[in-house]
């Protein structure tokens, strides 16, 4: 293992040299970022010769990239166009980005697995033709649009109904009647897949009915005469008054990253529920897992322990791997939601106006670095899951 | 007359498919006494293993079942699944046939024993554990103590299925389904297999339901015989009686297949063509377009099923004449090797 690890590590360092040396190519040839200095009037020569020698300009592209490299390897990541330092801005881009991205994946990862079983053990189903037209639904949502129409529908709009809140009875009615129908219809149908024993449609039926009733009138009882602030947030990462109250600030991270998370989950999450199925089947129609129901075990073990346990394999290979490009940020959603994190870095070093070198490469070796690290973490998960595979 | 362990009625399993309804088995009626190995043998596709998944609750959720399988006193078609747990693994267990596939690769094999023992009995985790050692010891798995935390695919085929064996037996089920459990194994393997079986029936007492394809392994191991034929049985008896008096031309043509003494020099005679679809099945005798003897009645009506009570049944419309004739074998041609 730890041999394993320490070769890992080794093939790592030139992978990252090439990486930094295409892409230190790429940056120098990408434009001049003296541009803007020098169109500007009234700039005397010498002041344009001393940022030409303060970005090493001057110099061939051979002695700019070991300087480079030597100021990298000793843990400097250089300033950027306009003399700031590069790593404070770089962490707080990742701080940012991983925030964002770890929740949304977190719960993405949860929900796709957890549909994803259901709708593999139960193929062919009600419940798995809606989810899959729901998988491809997110799927196929252009994010920009997406994210937009959430802003006016979730935020703006609810924020609007939180400023006065309540329920109509009509509304009331008419979720309780849809609920309640919608159990005993599928209560009928797993009497007649002989699923349920004989009743259950009546059964269900009625304890839904029931139970959304009673809530829908709390409901709205609870929501008479109340008022909310407009809770959800459509640009920015964090409160603006730091001195408020913990919960107060707490409520605020909250309304703040709701939005961009629920626009990366439908992004991941099609893809997980998508993954898992596929797997789930593959393992349900397995001969092992046959071999565990004729040994009369309960289904919920068949399920859990046999055929959900051994799909996990792939799907832990490839939920790692994608984690490892997660750190480049989700540029569009950023964007979109004024986040600073690292797709937002990302642009920012393109073009602002001009490519900034230092910036560039940092993004670059920081996100290069991470899906190294977590291809090695993705082949530690698979030998951990599956006995029959060595690491070395 | 001992006890009767297992009893089917009319058994018939249907396939809805896109392409139309697979009628793979249809009308099979036969018992199981306590103690008894029940050889079933077939072409491959004849409803063997669709049978005895039927038995065992195991078919997929499309398949219809419908007639009678009783276990002592319980009924098991229309049983919901989860009321096959207490009799699955516990009083009928089942083998497969391929070793390989059958045992979960991320657990040890000490692991999925243990969880086939505590299944069904409350058992403290040590206790299971020596039962686990003592049952890989019965199955003949050298150094059971050592290999309990070993995982499948440290083991060979035939080392595996003796695990698979081991599972099965571990709650002391009153039958023993084994679902062609050598036919994946080498020659030499498939005969230690038939050996740990049979020491299994000597001292457990378990009643085997043996399935394959190849009559020649039914020889040392069966006391009763049921031959299959495109989802029905077609000839049943003990094994001495269908083995010296075949009455079913396509028992005799299996017959013939089984290398003998007297066929040295000479090409093993077989039947020719292949099973029918099982997909539009007509109102006759499945086996008459292979048949050397078939004659008009043959395919004007199918025979009558054979019924389970009979010492030696066979359904064929021609048996009466085929009992009488002095060298069975002969029907089916033979060619002179030159
Ligand atoms: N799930 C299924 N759907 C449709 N047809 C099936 C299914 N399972 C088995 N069959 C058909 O049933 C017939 C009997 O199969 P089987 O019992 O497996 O044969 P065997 O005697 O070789 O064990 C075959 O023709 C097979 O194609
Ligand atoms: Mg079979």
């Amino acid at each position: 293992m730890t041999a394993f690890i320490i070769r890992r590590l080794l093939i790592a360092v030139p992978v990252l040299f090439l990486a930094s040396v295409f892409t230190f190519f790429l940056v120098i040839n990408s434009g001049d970022p003296l541009e803007n200095l020098r169109a500007k009037p009234g700039i005397s020569p010498q002041v344009i010769k001393n940022e030409e020698v303060r970005l090493g300009l001057d110099k061939p592209f051979v002695e700019r990239y070991t300087n480079w490299a030597g100021d990298f390897v000793r843990g400097d990541l250089g300033t950027d166009m306009k003399n700031r330092p590069v790593w404070p801005q770089l962490w707080s881009a990742i701080k940012y980005t991983l925030r964002l991205v770890l929740i949304a994946e977190l719960i993405a990862i949860s929900i796709g697995l957890m549909i994803g079983i259901v709708s593999g053990v139960r193929q062919y189903s009600g419940f798995d033709y809606s989810t899959t037209f729901v998988s491809f639904l997110f799927f196929s949502l252009p994010v920009f649009w997406f994210a937009n129409l959430l802003k006016v529908f979730g935020a703006i709009k609810f924020n609007d109904w939180l400023e006065n809140p309540g329920i109509s009875l009509a509304f009331a009615v008419v979720i309780t009647a849809f609920l309640g129908g919608s159990f005993y219809l599928i209560g009928r149908k797993r009497e007649r897949l002989r699923l349920a024993k004989p009743g259950a449609g009546l059964k269900w039926g009625g304890v839904s009915l029931g139970v959304t009733a009673l809530v829908m009138l709390s409901a709205f009882f609870y929501f008479k005469n109340r008022e909310y602030g407009r809770f959800v947030k459509t640009l920015g990462s964090e409160p603006r008054d730091l001195s408020d109250s913990f919960a107060s600030r707490l409520w605020s991270y909250v309304g703040h990253g709701v939005l961009p998370v629920i626009v990366l989950f439908t992004i991941s999450y099609a893809g997980y529920s998508r993954y898992m199925r596929a797997s789930m089947l593959e393992q349900l129609s397995a001969d092992h897992v046959r071999t565990a129901r004729a040994k009369g075990l309960s289904e919920t073990r068949v399920i859990m322990r046999h055929a959900f346990r051994n799909a996990l394999i792939p799907i832990a290979t490839i939920a790692t791997l994608s984690w490892g490009g997660l750190i480049a940020g989700a540029v569009i959603t950023e964007r979109v939601f004024a986040w600073n994190g690292m797709g937002d870095f990302f642009l920012d070093s393109l073009s602002n106006p001009t490519p900034d070198p230092n910036r560039l490469l940092a993004f670059v070796m920081i996100t290069a670095t991470f899906t190294i690290l977590f291809n090695i973490v993705a082949d530690i998960i698979y030998a951990v899951l599956d006995p029959r595979i060595r690491l070395g | 007359m001992t006890e009767t362990l297992l009893q089917v009625r009319d058994l018939a399993v249907d396939f809805p498919t896109d392409d139309g309804v697979v009628r793979a088995v249809r009308g099979v009626s036969f018992d199981l006494r306590r103690g008894e190995v029940l050889g079933i043998v077939g072409e491959s596709g004849c409803g063997k293993s669709v049978t005895n998944l039927a038995i065992m609750g195991l078919l997929p959720k499309t398949a219809q079942v419908s007639g009678s399988v009783r276990i002592g006193m319980e009924e098991i078609v229309g049983r919901y699944p989860n009321e096959m747990r207490d009799i699955r693994g516990k009083r009928i267990a089942m083998i497969f046939q391929d070793p390989m596939t059958s045992l979960n690769p991320v657990y040890t094999v000490g692991w999925q024993l243990v969880e086939t023992i505590r299944a069904h009995r409350k058992t403290k985790k040590a206790e299971a554990r020596s039962r686990a050692v003592d049952l890989l010891r019965l199955v003949g798995i050298p150094n059971p103590e050592d290999r309990f935390d070993s995982y499948p695919h440290e083991f060979s085929g035939g080392m595996r299925q003796r695990v698979v064996i081991a599972m099965a037996i571990a709650n002391d089920p009153e039958v023993l389904i084994a679902d062609e459990p050598t036919t994946a194994l080498d020659v030499t393997v498939q005969a230690q297999i038939l050996d740990t079986l049979q020491r299994i029936r000597r001292e457990t007492g378990t009643a085997i339901i043996f399935i394959t394809h190849d009559l020649g392994v039914l020889a040392g191991i069966a006391d009763r015989l049921l031959v299959m034929y495109a989802g029905r049985v077609v000839e049943s008896g003990g094994i001495e009686e269908v083995f010296d008096d075949p009455q079913m031309p396509y028992t005799i043509g299996l017959l013939g297949a089984i290398p003998g003494e007297d066929s040295h020099g000479r090409r093993l005679n077989q039947i020719k063509g292949a099973p029918p679809s099982l997909m539009r099945v007509q109102d006759a005798c499945q086996f008459a377009p292979r048949c050397p003897l078939a004659v008009a009645a043959c395919t004007a009506s199918e025979p009558a099923p054979v019924a389970p009570s009979m010492i030696h049944g066979v359904a064929c419309h021609r048996a009466a004449e085929i009992a009488a004739m002095s060298d069975k074998r002969s029907i089916f041609q033979r060619e002179e090797v030159v």
